[in-house]
């Protein structure tokens, strides 16, 4: 057993020189520390994890196989369905259990609608063209007894053309057992609409695991969302809240199709960065996840909590071919509903994998999520040992409003770096990740798209010696850039071609304090990136750091449209066109198997009151294909519970670091960066990454096997070279069996 | 050809709106698990994003159904909260545990309650129109009905809505309609009089529209707004919050006197105030901002906000009532979700409350530790730099203090250490600045007594004559004698034409410049421009525009009132009138800089002293220009300026209407192509 308490002790005594705040406990010792002081309720919240009950579900009650026959068959799993509605089962064959995609409605608060949703293999929505508008109906196949179904067997599955009795809307589904799941596909090519009706969205398998719960629960689990960094929704009996449906597009929203402003006080909510969810029926026991690999960019997932206008849990993706949208006709208030002329291109492709015993959880799901995915990209998985790394983000020169002209704050020198990462070296953080922002001479902000040449207080020749310098000490080192934005003012965009627009024909823009910018079309992304590249080849640049390019994606409809599956193409191909190493902040998972490092992993989940956990399912899923970051330390808000969060969640630490006081900053777009000078940092950065450092490397280059919750606060991870952390987040010290976790501490246990 | 251009005019402004675009973007995103952003008071009354304060870290009655609660109270280690639906009192402990129903079948309405030290709740009921208290036990043990005594007024209305109690015993209620202030009563409910009653407000709208429009009621109907809510300190000092007054926030003293006002008042409708052990006021408004105020009433934080449907923890759909415990813990209670949600504050708060509180205490040495530590974490927080500066300025650190000033933008701070540092400068450099000021004299003296002198100014007589001589100089001449000579200046632009429209064009550009230049040069002591945000398009209209405003309009007047002058030379003569300023403006501002708010009359009287020359000189040029007399000026200049406000309306309502045009314009075009299109 390794007891990590002396480096807690240096933690506690050096980072509370900064963060914690010992000063205080200095002077007045009664008052009770921030981490005194935690609440029960902080742990049985949604920010945390909670523990599992020990229920067993040995028969899933809503299905039941009367009508159902075979139509294939393997190991492990067996399909059944049913000619009349296309509804299906799956036969979990190792556990017996069953899963259906509808369930018997006699004795269920449903009206006709709702049985013929629930019945349904498919239940689109449609626009009609009437006189004065389009309206919006929905049908399912047993909406009005009209639809035909042609189905053929086929070796693995079935397959049926199916032709929508009011609609007349044609399209065809194929379902075929693969050997752990099932693979659903609605091929783009197959849709046919007619004159008036037109299609707007797709569901597929809607109640697929849905659960009962009105009073009492029929099957304790819950359904995973992958909202932010990973969310369980666990069904609750109905009573206390009234929750309301989740509905989140994939990728975020399309900022080419959706208007959305949001209140200048709020901070935007974490999105979906995977195309997946999972159900679980009895923790450790049954469960799947469906992972979109087909329509994941025009599609949202669409979650209902029990007693949201019925009493189960359901959840589905929902592909989006058509949208209604406003169209301004003034300036001010005019607008009529239009709606979208061109269809969203996709194929819809959904794969189920059913997972069964110790698998059947959030941890097994990320797993084989994580299998799969370096399957279907011939990824490498990376199974690095020993010490881990730490990433420290520069700032170099940040631009700061002017009254005729702008001026420029150098806030670190190429010098600086190397006298830190020298200084850091010798006081023990070996591993070090660099990342320069605000390299280029018009700084930090609104630079974008246009980069060159290096800023001038170091010039050419200081970055030259640094990147020299680094290579010696073989530090990989990132510059930071963003190829998405074009700054009002920057230049190296054409605004009359380069510019992304929204349906409505306007170019888009966001702005960052003082300075707007425009969207950029994907293309001219592309274009403008691709002559950089020799830019960066000439000046030994081997890394760079690519905010947005990752995480926003959005089509453009000017004169040609261009949509959100054609973005991902072509950043994909903006990013392949770069030799070196990539580093992308917060990217989704088109862009995470591009890259290299992941930045800014998130913490939480959007935190919504339906959620009742938080869980690591994104570190999970990703743990090997890319080096994760953490956010910067800088901006915690919540030490030192935020520290032991990194540790459990397996992330690197991150930093921002200047040479010169942050307060040169205030009055820039940087001034959220309130501390950030190296001379206050260093001592807490050899502090957090030394605890880090010996916890973390005890379980580098392995996988997480279990994640368990000894009680609320308290979590038992044990990776595959059966070192177990355990990690105490509560203000107390708790006892497990023989072994005492010091409050706020972690206790590894090496076998 | 007129006809072409207006098209093509017209085609491009279409064109433009067209590409206008429209959504922003919101950059950064929620990572920390919390939705707000957290704001404190910064520069200029403008709220600036700084760290995190509080999280938000669950909810109270995870297990328990509350019904449209209304109000909450801290006291001992319970919540009490006021299930107003419910018709009970609920209690909790702070770990979320529900313990027990207070009041049901007894209480109708429970809008407000409080609970003292000796954990007596009272309960304000709104639908009794009572006052009740229980003990904690759940006994009912009093009621405070309606006061009977004449002085409460019969008409007066009771319907409780919200409460505090003294040490004493005594209650302060107020109520829908408590118009007269807050009503006190003893331990016996004895009415004892009115509390903290408001200003009734002089309102100029009401005033001018009761002149004008002869609705005499109106002004009969301004009475004192009602305080919203209530609060008070451990000291027993009452406070109260009333929405859409400027001074919203108050506290009062025993005998109902104001002695604190916060700096800073919501806009929106305030909901609720509590205030904590270090008598940190929070006070809560209805769009779910949460506002802390130190015990002076300086804005420390402000974040929340309303949910926009996801329900996301830390905002609120309808917030009614909010109490802080002895750990400083928010508790906010929720209407519409029928919760109560929890906010821990961060260590960045702590400190802030400590280093307050030991520097109010005087313990300036360790409030100065806590202060540079936070310093340090937050380097651009300005009420710590504020009293890091108060702090070093008394320790007679004068350059640390004006450094930490600076960076708080804290004038007065700013001003005190300047006059120190340039008091020492000045005692320091005596002795040189002696020595040279006696050295220039002597050099004067020996310069005149060897004759020096005279042939040092005949070697410059040429030079000095070429470039007097030079045809560029000659406007300069003119603004020279305009100084000395106004009505000689006037004549000769006038009459001899001494000056071009090119030059004084140049001098409109010039004076624009200067002033610029000026803001940039002026102290940041005396200037209340912030550089950073000057829009140089509307400062050129107004320097510029405003001027030739004024030369229109004086023309326009002039030739209807006999007067002389052609446009040319009103357009020339009021800008040479403006010579004091051009001469003046960039000396005043050098000036500011070595000024500190003590010598800040020297500031402000030579500015009056440039412009109100300059006034009279423009006065003297339109008497001279138009051969007026002094009552014909002043009736010319009066004229003027009503034209000139007749031609800005005028001016304001064809842009309003060419706005109109264009609407209907893009309106047309864009639905042509939409219609097309579908």
């Amino acid at each position: 057993m390794f007891s990590i308490k002396r480096f807690l002790l240096l933690v506690l005594l050096s980072s509370s020189l900064l963060l914690i705040g010992s000063v205080r406990s200095e002077i007045v010792d009664e008052t009770p520390d921030y981490e005194d002081y935690q609440l029960d309720a902080l742990f049985s919240s949604n920010r945390y994890t909670q523990p599992e009950t020990d229920a067993v579900v040995s028969n899933n009650p809503l299905v039941k196989l009367d009508g159902y026959s075979v139509v294939a068959e393997n190991e492990k799993l067996r399909l059944y369905v049913k000619l009349d509605d296309l509804s299906i089962r799956v036969e979990d064959i190792r556990s017996g259990y069953v899963w259906g995609s509808s369930f018997d409605t006699t004795d269920q608060r449903l009206n006709k609608t709702w049985r013929a949703r629930v019945n349904s293999a498919v239940w689109i929505t449609y626009y009609r063209k009437t006189a004065v508008r389009e309206e919006v109906i929905e049908e399912s196949i047993t909406t009005s007894g009209l639809s035909t179904l042609d189905t053929t067997l086929t070796q693995n599955g079935f397959t049926s053309d199916i032709v929508f009795g009011e609609s007349n809307i044609r399209l065809t589904l194929s379902v075929e057992l693969t050997a752990d799941g099932l693979k659903v596909d609605i091929p783009f090519a197959s849709i046919t609409e007619t004159e008036t009706n037109r299609l707007g969205t797709v569901r597929v398998f809607p109640f697929l695991g849905a659960v009962l719960a009105k009073e009492n629960v029929d099957v304790p689990g819950y359904t995973l969302l992958p909202d932010g960094v990973g969310a369980l929704m666990r069904f609750q009996p109905q009573g206390v809240y009234q929750h309301l449906i989740y509905s989140k597009p994939i990728y975020n929203r399309d900022y080419g199709l959706y208007n959305y402003e949001l209140s200048e006080n709020l901070i935007e909510e974490p999105g979906i960065s995977v195309p997946l969810y999972g159900i679980v029926h009895g923790s450790s026991q049954h469960a799947f996840y469906a992972w979109m690999t087909e329509g994941d960019t025009s599609a949202r997932i669409i979650s209902y909590p029990a007693g949201r206008t019925t009493d189960f849990y359901w959840t589905f993706f929902e592909t989006v071919y058509r949208i209604q949208y406003e169209q301004p006709t003034s300036r001010n208030m005019g607008s009529v509903v239009t709606t979208q002329a061109e269809m969203n291109g996709v194929d819809t492709r959904i794969i189920y994998t059913f997972l069964d015993g110790n698998e059947a959880n959030y941890v097994g799901m990320a797993n084989d999520y994580h299998d799969k995915l370096i399957e279907k990209h011939n990824l490498a998985s990376n199974s690095n040992t020993g010490d881990i790394p730490v990433r420290l983000e520069f700032l170099m020169r940040e631009r700061k409003p002017g009254l005729l002209f702008d001026s420029y704050v150098n806030v670190t020198k190429t010098e600086d770096v190397i006298s830190i990462v020298d200084s850091l070296k010798t006081l023990g953080v070996e591993e070090q990740t660099i990342v320069l922002r605000g390299w280029s001479n018009r700084g930090y902000t609104g630079s974008s798209p246009d980069y060159q040449p290096f800023e001038s207080s170091s010039g050419k020749s200081g970055y030259a010696e640094l990147f020299e310098h680094l290579n010696q000490l073989e530090y990989e080192y990132y510059l930071n850039a963003d190829y998405t934005k074009g700054y009002f003012g920057a230049g190296g965009y054409n605004v009359m071609t380069d510019l992304a627009r929204k349906i409505t024909g306007s170019a888009y823009t966001g702005a960052k304090m003082d300075y707007s910018y425009y969207w950029l079309h994907p293309q001219a992304t592309a274009n403008i990136f691709e002559k950089d590249l020799s830019f960066y080849k000439d000046n030994d640049v081997n890394g760079l750091a690519l905010e947005s390019i990752g995480k926003d994606l959005f089509s453009s409809h000017g004169r040609e449209t261009f949509q959100r599956n054609q973005s991902v193409d072509k950043y994909l191909e903006t990013l392949n066109a770069f030799s070196g190493s990539i580093a992308l902040y917060q990217p989704n998972e088109y862009a995470v198997v591009a890259s290299d490092l992941y930045f800014d992993v998130p913490f939480y989940s959007s935190l919504q009151a339906k959620f009742t956990d938080t869980v690591p399912f994104i570190p999970l899923a990703f743990r090997g294909l890319v080096e994760m970051y953490s956010t910067p330390v800088n901006f915690f808000n919540s030490m030192p519970t935020d520290i032991l969060r990194m540790i459990d969640f397996g992330i690197y630490p991150s930093y921002i670091l200047t040479q010169s006081s942050s307060s040169l900053l205030m009055d820039t777009p940087s001034e959220y960066i309130s501390s950030s000078q190296y001379d206050v940092w260093e001592e807490i950065i050899i502090a957090q990454y030394t605890y880090i450092n010996e916890i973390l490397k005890t379980s580098a280059g392995s996988m997480l096997e279990s994640r368990e919750v000894c009680m609320p606060g308290v979590i038992k991870n044990t990776y595959a070279n059966d070192v177990i952390h355990y990690i105490n987040y509560t203000a107390d010290p708790v006892r497990i069996g023989s072994l005492t976790i010091a409050a706020l501490d972690i206790e590894v246990i090496q076998p | 050809m007129m006809k072409k251009i207006i098209l093509v005019f017209m085609l491009l402004t279409i064109a433009s709106t067209f590409s206008i675009s429209s959504l922003t973007v919101a950059a950064d995103e929620m990572s920390g698990g919390v939705p707000y952003k957290t704001y404190t008071m910064g520069v200029n009354r403008r709220l600036v994003e700084t760290d995190t304060a509080y999280v938000p870290v669950g909810i109270l009655n995870q297990n328990y159904l509350l019904n449209a609660p209304r109000d909450i109270h801290y006291q001992n280690d319970y919540v009490f909260v006021a299930n107003t639906g419910g018709k009970n009192v609920v209690v909790f402990t702070t770990r979320g545990e529900y313990v027990k129903t207070i009041g049901a079948g007894i209480l109708n309405e429970p809008m407000g309650i409080y609970v003292t030290d000796e954990m007596d709740i009272y309960v304000a009921d709104k639908g009794l129109k009572q006052l009740l208290v229980f003990d904690f036990d759940g006994n009912h043990m009093n009621t405070f009905y309606k006061p009977t005594e004449p002085l409460f007024g019969e008409d007066s209305p009771y319907t409780p809505e919200k409460v505090v109690v003294d040490s004493g015993g005594n209650v302060y209620i107020t109520g829908e309609g408590s118009v007269n202030g807050i009503i006190q009563m003893n331990r016996n409910g004895v009415f004892r009089g009115y509390f903290g009653v408001n200003q009734t407000r002089f309102d100029w709208r009401m005033r001018f529209s009761d002149w004008f429009l002869a609705i005499t009621d109106e002004l009969a109907k301004n009475l004192p707004p009602a305080p919203t809510n209530l609060a008070i300190s451990d000291k027993g000092l009452v406070y109260t919050i009333t929405s859409n007054i400027d001074d919203g926030i108050k506290k009062f003293n025993m005998m109902s006197v104001v002695i604190m006002t916060a700096g800073y008042t919501p806009e929106d409708l305030l909901v609720d105030i509590d205030i904590d052990g270090y008598e940190n006021i929070f006070v809560l408004d209805d769009q779910g901002q949460i506002h802390q105020y130190d015990q002076y009433g300086r804005l420390l934080f402000r974040f929340g906000g309303l949910d926009t449907g996801n329900q996301l923890l830390g905002l609120f759909s309808q917030p009614t009532g909010i109490t802080v415990d002895e750990l400083g813990n928010l508790y906010v209670v929720d209407k519409g979700y029928s919760n109560v949600q929890i906010f821990y504050p961060t260590a960045f708060v702590s400190q802030i409350n400590e280093g307050n509180d030991y520097y109010f205490q005087g313990k300036l040495e360790v409030s100065k530790v806590i202060w540079e530590q936070l310093h340090k974490q937050n380097s651009n927080f300005s009420i710590a730099n504020s009293a890091l500066g108060d702090i070093y300025m008394k320790s007679g650190d004068y350059d640390l203090a004006l450094e930490h000033y600076e960076l708080a933008k804290d004038r007065n701070g700013y001003s005190e250490s300047f006059w120190e540092i340039r008091n020492l400068w000045l005692q320091n450099n005596a002795g040189t600045i002696l020595v040279v000021i006696i050295s220039l004299i002597g050099l004067n003296i020996v310069l005149a007594l060897t004759g020096l002198k005279r042939k040092l100014a005949h070697s410059l007589e040429i030079p000095v004559k070429t470039l007097t001589s030079a045809h560029f100089y000659a406007p300069v001449k003119v603004l020279g004698r305009m100084i000395k000579n106004p009505a000689d200046a006037i004549y000769r632009i006038k009459r001899e034409n001494a000056v071009s429209t090119r030059s004084a064009t140049f001098l409109y550009f010039l004076l624009f410049f200067l002033v610029i230049l000026s803001y940039a040069i002026t102290s940041f002591l005396f200037s209340h421009v912030e550089v950073a945000n000057v829009n140089l398009i509307m400062e050129l209209v107004k320097v510029v525009g405003v001027l030739i405003l004024w030369g229109v309009a004086n023309y326009l007047i002039s030739t209807l009132s006999e007067g002389e002058g052609w446009f040319k030379d009103i357009y020339r003569g009021t800008i040479y009138a403006l010579a004091p300023i051009i001469f003046g403006i960039i000396p005043l501002a050098i000036l500011s800089n070595v000024l500190s708010y003590n010598e800040a009359f020297l500031y402000s009287f030579t500015r009056f002293i440039i412009y109100a020359w300059s006034g009279i000189l423009i006065f003297i040029t339109v008497k001279e220009i138009h051969n007026y007399s002094f009552l014909e000026t002043i009736k010319n200049i009066v004229l003027t300026i009503f034209t000139m406000i007749i031609i800005a309306l005028l001016m304001f309502i064809i842009y309003l209407l060419f706005n109109q045009l264009m609407e209907f314009l893009f309106s047309l075009v864009k639905e042509v192509v939409i219609r097309v299109q579908h």
